[in-house]
Order: C-alpha cells, then sequence, then structure tokens
C-alpha cells in the first residue's frame, strides 16, 4: 500500500510529544511489513536543524491565504528506514523557536500556519502526482486534509478516489479560532454551518477532520469510549456519536528498538529481566545526576511530563510535602506552563537532595528516568493512550497511574493476593488517592522478592509496533471500501 | 530586589512583545503580576462593546470556566468603580458595604480582605480593570503601583492589539465575504442561486439568525424577486422601504428595531433599501443577531456599513443580471424566430418535390407536427367539396411521443405521419351556423378558438384550437387545424403567425396538385382511345391482308397435298424419291396448318358454343401437353375451384390453354413449376370465371413486354408468333380478358377471366376487342 501521513509532528525531525514517535515508529514498522510510507510536516527551524539532508524537490506551490499568497516549498528526504519525509517549507510560518507556541503558550497566528499546511499538503499530492492508496491524517493540524478534499478539490479524480483516515490523538486540542478566520481557508461560508465547521461560534480543524474524513481513529479503545461522552468529548462528543461506526480505537505501539533496557545507548548501563543489576546502576547515576542524596535503596519516583493540569501536575503539586515525608526521592523532567514552573522550582528549593527537577527536555534524560526510577507516575486528567507506562513495563519500573483512557487499558491494578496486575492505579482525581496508590507501591516496594517479581513480568509484556501495524492496515483496507462505496462501486 | 524587578520587567516585556495568542499573552501578565506582587489573586475584567458591563476574563487561579461568568455594572463595586473614574480603587472587608458591593468575588477568594482595582486604559480608551485580592490586608506602596501601573498599559496595550487584530480579521472576512459575492455575481447569471447566496452569507458574516431580501416592481407593486435564508419571522418580510433623496442624509436610511414574540423574547431586526436606477425598489433585512452563547442581541453600526455594502452590490448585480435577462429573451426570440423560417423553408422545399395531393398533405402534416418544425401535437387538413357544398377532413396527424429524438425534419418530411388521425368521416355543412371551421372558409380568415365549440367534430376534443383557411385566387379551398391538446401547452403566437404563412403556400401547392392530376387524367384518357384505335386499325388490315393470302395459298396448297399423296401411293416403298415424297408431304400439311391458324386469327372459321366447365376443358387440355411437361422435368400444381359452367367453343378455349402450357413449358425449358388455378371473380356487370397460368421461367424481358399479344412477334426459332394474339382473340370473342403479370426474376403469371353463362349470350355488336385498358401491362419505369 502506498500511504501518506499528515502530521505536524514526526521523530527525528520534530518533537513536542508522543506523537512524534507513534508517527516514526508506525511508518517504520509498516514499511518493514512491505508498504510504501511518506510522511509529511511543516519545514520547522528543528528540522532544519536536525542534522538531516534535505532536498529541494523543485517544487513551490503558491498557496492563498485570504488576500495574500505564501509559497510552499516542498523539501524531501529519505531516512535508512525506508520512510520517505517531505516538508512543506515557508520561514515566515514555522522557521521559529517551537512548533507551536513558545514557552508562554501558543503562537497567535496558528490558524494561518495550519491552514496554509493542510492546503500545502493537498496541493503537494497534486503537484508531486502521489499516486496514494491511503492519506492518514493527525490531529487538528491536519484536519482541513479531508476538508479540502471532499469540497474545495473534490473535481480532482486523484483527491477524489483518495481514502482518508483521520486519527484524533487527543481531542484537548482541536484546533478552534475565530470564525473570522475562515477566509484563511479559501473554503466558502457554508461550511460555516454546525454540519462542518462551526463550533459554537468559531471554526474547528478538527471538527472538520471528523466530519470529512471516510474513517475516523483514536489511540486506545477506553478513550474511544470517553470521547462519546461529555466529560472528555471536549464538545466534540455529538460528532463522536454521530459517527461512532466509523470511529476505532487502536492501542499505540512502543519501538522496542529505541525503548529496551537491553540496548538502550543512553543508559550508563543495560539490563535484562535476567539480570537486573545494571538498573540499580542506572538509579545510582540519575541520583548523581540530580545531586540526589537519597540512599541507593530509598525508592525513587519518577515523571517525564508536560507542565499541564491535564498531565495531572497540580495533583502532584499537592502532595509533594506529603510525598516526602515518606522517605522518597523525586525526579522529574518537564517543559510547560510557566506557573507550575515556578512552584516547582519553589518546591525544588524546599526538599534539597530529595527533589531533582529539570524544566527542559532531553531524550536521553527521558530514558535515564524511566530506566533509574523504580516507580513512575502518570496522574493524568485524561490520558489518551500515553507512552511512558508503556515503557516504564519493558524498563522494570512500576507504574501510578490513574485509571483513564489509554492508562486504564494498559495497566491492571496489582493484586498482592494473585499477584496479578501490572501496577498501581487510582480512579478518583484527588491528591488523596493519588496519594494512596503511591503508597500501595511504596508497602510492596518493600516486599523485595515480589517487586522483582513483578518487574519482570511487565518486562516481558509486549506492546510492540508489529502487533499494531496489522491493525492498522485493516482500517486503510476498510476506509479503502468505504471511498470505493461512496463513489458508487 | 531591584534585580528581582528587573527581572520581573523583563520578563513583562517579553510577553507583550511574544507572538503568542493574545489571550495566552494577557493571561500569561496577570499571572507573572500575581507571583510577583505574591497576592492571592490577581483577575482581569475587560468592558465589554456595550461599554457598561465588566466580565472576568483572566485569572491567576487558572481557566474561567464560560458559564457563570462574573460580571460587575460600570459603577459596581470596585471594579465598577475604578472603571467608571478611571482611578485606582482600594477596598477592604472592614469597609461598610464591601462584602454586598463585591459578592461575586466571595466565590474566587473566601475570606479576602484586601480589594485593589486599578483601571486597564490608555491616553485615550478603557479597556478593563484589573484586581488584586489577597487575604491579608495590605496596602501597596509606590513602587509597587508604579509597576502595576507599568503592567495595565501593557495590558492595555494588548488589549488595543488585539481588538485591532480582531478588527482587522472581521474587515478581511467581511471584504473576502464581499469579494466572493461579486465574484459570484459577476460569474452567473443564474438569479435565484445568487440571491439564496447572498442572504445566506449576509446572514453568517453579520451572525444574524435571518436574512431576507425583496424587490417589486415600483410600477406595478409586483414582487420581482424575493429570497430568504434561516429564521425569518412569518408575518413581516422587508418592507420597501422610501427611496432617499438625492443630496439628502449622509447615512442611506434603514430601519432598525425590536419586536416581543408570544414568548416575550426580543427580536431585533435591520432593514436597508436597495435602491435601483430603474423600476425597481427593495431592501435587504437580518433578523436577531446571535451571540456564540445563543443570546439575541441588537445591531451595531457596523453591521449596517456592511448591510449598506452588500445592498450596493446586490443592486449592481440584479440590474445587470435583469439586463441579461432582456437580452437573453430577444436573442432568444430572434433564434426561434430563424429556426421557424427555416422548417418553413425546408417544408416549402420538400412540398415542391411533387405534385402528388396525398404526398403533399402527409409533407404539410409532418411539417406542422415535428418539432423541429412547427411543432404542433395534432394538425388536420380539411377540403371543400364544391359540389356538396360542405368541408370534409381529409387527413389528420398526431406527434407520435417519441419522434423528437429518432428523425431530423427533412427525414419526417420523406416518410407518411407516424400517428395518422382518422378524420375521413368529418363532415361539416359549409353554413354561417355551423362553427369556426365553416366561418374560416367562408370568411376567408384565421380564427383562434380558446373554448370548444358546438357543432365541432366530436373527434376535436381540445379547448383551444387554431384554423386558418387555404386560399387561391379569391377562393378557400379548404382549411387547416392545430391544436396542442396532448401536451397542453398553449399555442403560441410564433408558431401560429408560421403556419399562416406556411398556409398560403400549402393552398397554392394544393390548388397546383389538383389541376395537374387532372391534365394528367385527360391526358391518359385521350392516349388510350388512340391507341386502342390504331390497335384495332392494324388488326383490321392483318385481318384481311392474312385471310386473303390464305385463301389464294389454300387452293394450289390442296392440289399439291392431293399429288403429292397419289405420288407417294406410286413410289415403291424401297424407291429413293418416296423420302422425297414425304417431305412434300410434311411440308404442305405444316403449311395447311399455319393456314388454319391464320384463318383461326381472321376469324374465318365456324365456332361451336355449348355449355362448358372450365376446369375440365383445363384438364382435358393439360393432358395433351403432360408428356412435353414431364420430358422437361416440370412439375404442375392445381388449385382448381369448382365453378358455374360457361357458354363457350370448348376447342378454341382449350387452344388458348394449349397456347398458355406451351408457352409456359418452353419459358422452364431448365424444368420448374407450373401452376394452374381457378377461382370466381365477382364484378360490377356479373360473375366471372378466372384461371391464372403461371411459370417459374424468369418472366418476360421488359423490351419485349409491350409485344407478346402482337400477331407474329415471336421470341422463339420455330413459333408463327401468333399464340398469344390467337388466344387474346378467342377470349376477347368470349367477352373475357387475358392479363398479364411479369415478375422479372421469378416468372410470368396469365389471368383469363371468362363471364359465367347467362351473360354471355347478350352479344355486343359495338365491342370488337377487350379494352386495352383490361390489359394491365407495365409500361417500364416512367
Amino acid at each position: 500500500m502506498r500511504i501518506l501521513m499528515v502530521t505536524p509532528e514526526a521523530n527525528p525531525f520534530a518533537r513536542s510529544g508522543g506523537l512524534a514517535e507513534v508517527i516514526s515508529a508506525l511508518s517504520h514498522s509498516l514499511v518493514r511489513r512491505g508498504h510504501q510510507v511518506a510522511v509529511v510536516l511543516p519545514l520547522y527551524r528543528q528540522v532544519r536543524e536536525s542534522g538531516h539532508p534535505l532536498t529541494f524537490t523543485g517544487k513551490s506551490l503558491p498557496i492563498p491565504l485570504s488576500f495574500k499568497t505564501l509559497t510552499a516549498e516542498i523539501f524531501e528526504t529519505r531516512l535508512p528506514s525506508g520512510v520517505q519525509f517531505y516538508f512543506i517549507g515557508q520561514d515566515a510560518l514555522y522557521h521559529r523557536e517551537g512548533l507551536y507556541g513558545t514557552a508562554y503558550g501558543d503562537f497567535e497566528d496558528n490558524a494561518e500556519r495550519f491552514i496554509f499546511f493542510s492546503r500545502a499538503v493537498v496541493e503537494m499530492m497534486e503537484a508531486l502526482e502521489l499516486e496514494l492508496e491511503v492519506c492518514h491524517c493527525h490531529e487538528w493540524q491536519s484536519g482541513l486534509v479531508p476538508v479540502y478534499c471532499r469540497t474545495l478539490y473534490r473535481e480532482r479524480p486523484r483527491l477524489q478516489r483518495l481514502p482518508i483516515v483521520y486519527t484524533v490523538h487527543n481531542v484537548g486540542f482541536q484546533g478552534i479560532f475565530s470564525a473570522f478566520d475562515l477566509p484563511l481557508t479559501g473554503l466558502g461560508w457554508e461550511l460555516l454551518s454546525p454540519k462542518a465547521l462551526e463550533f459554537f461560534g468559531r471554526i474547528n480543524l478538527m471538527k472538520g477532520g471528523l466530519v470529512f474524513a471516510d474513517l475516523l481513529s483514536t489511540v486506545s479503545n477506553k478513550y474511544r469510549e470517553e470521547i462519546l461522552t461529555p466529560e472528555q468529548g471536549f464538545g466534540l462528543e455529538g460528532v463522536f456519536q454521530e459517527r461512532a461506526q466509523d470511529l476505532f480505537g487502536i492501542l499505540v505501539g512502543v519501538d522496542y528498538e529505541r525503548w529496551d533496557p537491553a540496548r538502550d545507548p543512553f543508559l550508563p548501563a543495560s539490563y535484562t529481566p535476567e539480570d537486573l543489576s545494571g538498573k540499580s546502576r542506572c538509579k545510582e547515576a540519575l541520583l548523581k545526576q540530580f545531586g540526589l542524596t537519597l540512599s541507593p535503596e530509598a525508592p525513587l519516583l519518577g515523571l517525564t511530563t508536560r507542565l499541564y493540569e491535564r498531565k495531572g501536575i497540580d495533583l502532584l503539586e499537592a502532595i509533594l510535602p506529603e510525598l516526602f515525608g515518606l522517605g522518597v526521592g523525586l525526579v522529574l523532567q518537564g517543559t510547560g506552563e510557566e506557573r507550575h514552573q515556578y512552584l516547582l522550582q519553589e518546591q525544588a528549593l524546599k526538599f534539597p537532595g530529595r527533589f531533582g527537577l529539570s524544566l527542559e527536555f532531553s531524550e536521553a534524560l527521558a530514558h535515564q528516568i524511566i530506566a533509574g526510577s523504580d516507580i513512575f507516575l502518570m496522574p493524568s486528567r485524561y490520558e489518551p493512550c500515553g507512552l511512558d507506562q508503556l515503557y516504564c513495563l519493558r524498563y522494570g519500573t512500576i507504574p501510578v497511574v490513574r485509571a483513564t483512557g489509554g492508562l486504564e487499558e494498559t495497566i491492571q491494578a496489582y493484586h498482592p493476593e494473585t499477584g496479578e496486575g501490572s501496577g498501581f492505579t487510582f480512579r478518583d482525581y484527588t491528591p488523596e488517592a493519588f496519594l494512596g496508590a503511591i503508597r500501595q507501591a511504596l508497602a510492596l516496594y518493600e516486599d523485595r522478592p515480589a517487586w522483582q517479581a513483578l518487574m519482570r513480568r511487565n518486562m516481558a509484556l509486549d506492546f510492540s509496533w508489529e502487533r499494531v501495524a496489522p491493525q492498522y492496515e485493516d482500517l486503510y483496507r476498510l476506509a479503502q471500501d468505504k471511498r470505493r462505496q461512496a463513489l458508487g462501486g | 530586589m531591584a534585580s528581582d524587578r528587573t527581572a520581573f520587567l523583563t520578563q513583562m516585556v517579553e510577553i507583550s512583545t511574544s507572538t503568542i495568542s493574545f489571550g495566552e499573552r494577557l493571561s500569561n501578565l496577570v499571572h507573572l503580576l500575581a507571583r510577583h506582587l505574591k497576592v492571592d489573586l490577581a483577575l482581569y475584567f475587560g468592558l465589554d462593546k456595550s461599554k457598561e458591563v465588566l466580565g472576568l476574563q483572566v485569572s491567576s487561579q487558572g481557566p474561567v470556566p464560560v458559564s457563570g461568568r462574573l460580571e460587575f455594572r460600570l459603577g459596581q463595586g470596585v471594579v465598577g468603580e475604578a472603571a467608571a473614574t478611571r482611578q485606582i480603587r482600594l477596598a477592604y472587608r472592614y469597609q461598610e458595604g464591601v462584602v454586598a458591593a463585591n459578592a461575586g468575588l466571595e466565590r474566587l477568594l473566601p475570606e479576602y480582605e484586601t480589594l485593589a482595582a486599578f483601571p486597564v486604559a490608555d491616553d485615550n480608551f478603557l479597556y478593563g480593570v484589573l484586581l488584586l485580592a489577597d487575604h491579608r490586608e495590605r496596602t501597596f506602596g509606590p513602587a509597587e503601583r508604579q509597576t502595576i501601573h507599568l503592567v495595565t498599559l501593557m495590558l492595555a496595550g494588548t488589549v488595543r492589539q488585539a481588538l485591532l487584530q480582531e478588527d482587522s480579521k472581521k474587515r478581511i472576512a467581511e471584504l473576502s465575504v464581499l469579494f466572493e459575492v461579486g465574484k459570484a455575481l459577476s460569474a452567473t447569471m443564474e438569479l435565484d442561486e445568487l440571491l439564496e447566496r447572498v442572504v445566506s452569507t449576509t446572514a453568517k458574516v453579520i451572525s444574524a439568525r435571518g436574512a431576507g431580501l425583496h424587490i417589486v416592481d415600483r410600477a406595478t407593486g409586483q414582487t420581482k424577486v424575493s429570497s430568504q435564508y434561516g429564521q425569518v419571522p412569518p408575518a413581516q418580510l422587508c418592507p420597501i422601504m422610501p427611496v432617499p433623496a438625492p443630496g439628502g442624509a449622509l447615512e442611506p436610511p434603514f430601519i432598525q428595531g425590536q419586536t416581543q414574540d408570544a414568548e416575550g423574547r426580543t427580536h431585533y431586526y435591520l432593514i436597508v433599501p436597495l435602491t435601483f436606477k430603474g423600476h425597481l425598489e427593495g431592501s435587504l433585512c437580518v433578523f436577531d443577531k446571535i451571540t456564540p452563547e445563543g443570546e439575541f442581541q441588537p445591531f451595531d453600526p457596523e453591521n449596517r456599513q456592511l448591510l449598506f455594502t452588500m445592498a450596493g452590490l446586490i443592486v449592481n448585480a440584479l440590474e445587470n443580471a435583469l439586463t441579461y435577462q432582456q437580452v437573453e429573451s430577444l436573442a432568444e426570440r430572434n433564434e426561434r424566430m430563424v429556426r421557424n423560417l427555416t422548417a418553413l423553408q425546408e417544408i416549402s422545399r420538400a412540398l415542391l418535390t411533387t405534385v402528388n395531393r396525398d404526398r403533399l398533405l402527409e409533407i404539410l402534416l409532418q411539417g406542422l407536427i415535428h418539432p423541429q418544425g412547427l411543432g404542433f401535437d395534432r394538425a388536420v387538413v380539411l377540403m371543400v367539396d364544391e359540389a356538396g357544398q360542405t368541408l370534409h377532413g381529409v387527413k389528420g396527424a398526431q406527434r407520435p411521443p417519441e419522434e423528437a429524438a429518432e428523425l431530423t425534419l427533412s427525414e419526417a418530411l420523406a416518410r407518411p405521419p407516424g400517428r395518422p388521425l382518422p378524420v375521413a368521416d368529418w363532415q361539416i355543412p359549409l353554413r354561417p351556423d355551423c362553427g369556426s371551421l365553416a366561418l374560416a372558409v367562408l370568411q376567408q380568415r384565421a380564427f383562434h378558438i380558446h373554448q370548444r365549440e358546438t357543432g365541432t367534430p366530436a373527434a376535436l376534443d381540445a379547448q383551444e384550437y387554431f384554423i386558418t383557411p387555404l386560399v387561391v385566387k379569391d377562393r378557400a379551398i379548404g382549411v387547416i387545424l392545430v391544436d396542442n391538446q396532448d401536451s397542453g401547452r398553449p399555442l403560441e403566437p410564433e408558431p401560429l403567425h408560421v403556419l399562416q404563412m406556411l398556409a398560403t403556400q400549402a393552398a397554392l401547392v394544393l390548388e397546383n396538385a389538383r389541376l395537374y392530376s387532372a391534365i394528367e387524367a385527360n391526358n391518359r384518357e385521350l392516349m388510350l382511345i388512340r391507341e386502342r384505335m390504331l390497335e384495332s386499325d392494324r388488326l383490321a388490315a392483318l385481318s384481311s391482308l392474312a385471310s386473303g393470302m390464305a385463301h389464294e395459298i389454300r387452293n394450289p396448297l390442296v392440289s399439291i397435298g392431293g399429288f403429292a399423296r397419289r405420288i407417294g401411293k406410286l413410289v415403291e416403298k424401297d424407291s429413293p424419291l418416296r423420302g422425297y415424297v414425304e417431305v412434300i408431304q410434311e411440308e404442305v400439311s405444316r403449311l395447311e396448318k399455319l393456314l388454319k391458324e391464320i384463318l383461326d386469327f381472321t376469324g374465318e372459321n365456324l365456332s361451336y358454343f355449348g355449355d362448358h366447365d372450365l376446369d375440365q376443358i383445363i384438364e382435358d387440355t393439360l393432358v395433351l401437353v403432360q408428356r412435353d411437361l414431364d420430358a422437361h422435368n416440370i412439375k404442375v400444381v392445381k388449385e382448381l375451384a369448382p365453378l358455374p359452367r360457361l357458354h363457350c367453343d370448348d376447342r378454341q378455349l382449350k387452344q388458348v390453354f394449349y397456347n398458355l402450357f406451351t408457352n409456359a413449358r418452353q419459358a422452364m425449358s431448365q424444368g420448374g413449376t407450373l401452376t394452374i388455378r381457378t377461382y370466381p371473380v365477382e364484378r360490377e356487370d356479373g360473375l366471372y370465371a378466372a384461371a391464372e397460368v403461371s411459370d417459374t421461367g424468369g418472366g418476360i424481358p421488359l423490351e419485349v413486354l409491350h409485344n407478346i399479344f402482337n400477331p407474329f412477334f415471336s421470341t422463339k426459332d420455330y413459333g408463327t408468333g401468333l399464340g398469344l394474339s390467337i388466344a387474346q382473340r378467342i377470349v376477347s370473342r368470349h367477352y373475357g380478358q387475358i392479363e398479364v403479370k411479369n415478375e422479372l426474376g421469378k416468372g410470368v403469371t396469365f389471368i383469363v377471366t371468362l363471364p359465367i353463362a347467362k351473360y354471355c349470350l347478350v352479344k355486343d355488336a359495338g365491342r370488337q376487342a377487350a379494352p386495352a385498358g383490361a390489359l394491365h401491362v407495365p409500361t417500364g419505369g416512367r
């Protein structure tokens, strides 16, 4: 199958969160299964600085944005893995610090940036004469791709017969903009209706994707159920319910080539279920890196997160003093909202030698925290899928998670009697519930044999992409059937 | 402290100049200030468009819930006071009335002690109020106040920028709408689609619940166009507004107001006039502006401006579209005219190709009903019978349902109409009291009937029909009647006009055809008379010559024959002379036979009339030739019907059939079938017996066909050439006829018709020969 992934970010070029990893791992495993996969994303400054050589395709496409016209320059490169990458170049829009915004918030012209991106992608498919069999769009940033293909560009045979799958990784980000941004799209005002892009008097780019794509998917079955409800649907639950027949939940996979303690180049020592001694060395190195004075036997808690309330950072902040009262250490890596940065910095000053804080993101540190910690915390308010808890399983780090979305689907509560389950969970979004789950984990930590048995069992679990990619293949085939039907056989 | 302040201000500047969205900038500024001043809560209240209400927009506690927004009216609470006075307001819980006036704040920060409100304004406008709240009792020193002042200025700048940006976005959106509408207006002249688009985009851009448009003709007050979108109040639809006097007020007039519905909900409307140069007037209106929360609110002056612009666009486009419509209809009419004239010309040309009346009528009817012709559903031609003083139906036709797709006009004209209309029983007396059909003839003028009259033929079931007379040289020779009964279309004036043009020509060609056929008939009669005279002359001459010669030859021949026989008896059997004598005898008997045939032809022999059975005569004759037929492999098929007896000379009739059979046998030298049929024939002057003799010998070549009954004409090497002429003579002597049907490539059929018994006895001395007209001999292609 010839597949085009339309995404706002992808490893190893531009990353802000798990999406970048999902895209590259999914593409890679589809290529391994014999498909031709191309990925298209904006040519951010980060892409230019990623060190990969880019080639100009010779295509400069004029893209109208309301009364002005900007040029999209198409660059390409091919990774050794065989995945083809295209980049939509427009420096006025993408040559910046940050993908979607700065530390203070989102860019004010994000509507323009990703309307331009979506339209340029559609034009690119025509200009490069890509003979695609499936187009797979991700997140709100590519939500207009299906809209363009089915409205403004529907007369183009190539686009007309192209099946489009639209995947929502997080309904919390929908790309909602002022209705006055509609002229930027070049779409008719008739689309400013609740049946299409309109969303409480504004425009919603994710809604466009949900309404116009052939099939929809999200990243776990649990999350699929949750977004049908007003609590997690963020106002789009009606649209999801309307298209529930076409909405599928497919758990994302783990790229064990990059996330395996037996061969992880970021770790000071490797380890396996058979020989766990390397993990202790990782822990020691981590303690040393953050200058923590914790004894190596004491439990070390870890987080690599983003400093937003949806990640449950407020919950963590609320229990910090009590947590340190339990004699544990904590390392946290994360970027995000300023006020949380300040709050955490203040707390870090209060608990020197116990609280290691890094307000940056580095992939190496992420690996090191996941390997070096004994317990990993994910108190998310909601979590479509979540990847870190899956990495932790493989790294023998026991997750404490809130039972929501993908976390609930992948982490089963540990039963002391039966020894079943893979981690510790809590349901109520309260500091008490969170702390309760941590206490349970700490209690088991004292029972070394049981703890290590749990570690070993978790490390043997398989959440690889090899199990996931076939499900996407099925989804693509279904989308092709659906498209054929829509075109009358 | 100083470095702390510098760091804070640096960050402030960083935020207010960053490229992040306006809301996040505002929120970051408020958060940062709260942290810097170490106050429990910092809030920003924005002044809304009405400039009367301050609504909570940003809180340092986190996102502000959309529902149940905290609001203060101007002058209400410290927030309202600070806004009204543009002065800093400080309030403490212990002060009287503070808790009551600021009740809403209790929810956000229970047990607050200090409230400090700072107006957010630049040199010109007030944008909102910054409120700091703390659970301690505190004051703000000069340095802190200065910091807060700086922050309020930054907030003001950010809000102003946001408003400007929102405003320009809105302008661009409006422009793009106008652009789009303008493009649509100039791209299409489809008025309905266009107007629908205009009202729907108008409603969407102004975020109105509904919009409507109404245009009337000023003179007649008739609605020309009207269109609406969304929720439009049923009762009132865009009243037409008076046209403003030129050079009057700066802003064009408008109507703006509100009504209450049955449920007590207030509805708003805004109406602006559409001012046309010509005879049209109209209005464009919008109803109920909706807020994102679904509330209704009145329209503001900006909405009005946009509506005026929209109105201007519509007026121009509409005028263009109407002009276009006119031009289009004119062009259409021209095209129709050309089409009609082309059809007329084509029909005329077809009419000139023939003088056959039936063909002319077919062409005429096809032209009238064919879609590419005049396109009527039905057409009937009635002709005047001068002798009977009546009008009778001659031919009618009805348009076949599917004809249009199949045949072009010229193809259709070449063939008869597919669905004839039976009109032969239409008989209308030519009296003034017998309806329009009669009147059309009598007064020689056309009638357009809209109500079916009494006295018209029952088959004429149409309510509307048109009659035009066929007039030649001041004389009406008939009428044409058309209607559109089947499809129910009205009769348009244009085809009727063309019909009248066609009627004149049709009358002329029909009259010509009548004259031509009269001349032709006369001519044919003269030819026949002449031919018959020639024939009888020639036969008479031949008879007298032949019989004279026969008599002269017969006496010497008898002598030669007698002496030859006598010599024959004397010559020895084996004498060499014997052969010569026998040759003489044979030749003499051949000559005698020839002589006898000549005398038969000239009629100088006796007749033996009696009553005989025709079938028996044929059977007897067949016996004579049977062997000969068998020898040539000829099959005989007999279909003999029992018939009354004939009064005839059986010997002579046997001779007739003998000759016919012999001819047939000779024609089928390679074998074939000889078919003999007998049957009765009833004619005006009585009953006849007919006998058909058919062969399969390939027929008679056309070049010899007209000679076959002539005496001495033969195509054979040993024929006398008298066979068929003798047969003809014998048959005509019996008051019968002999006909020949020649099918080239197949064979020949001779039909002998003889009157039966009692009529044969009535002899008419004047009729020497059968009329030549009875011989339907083809004369070859004309």
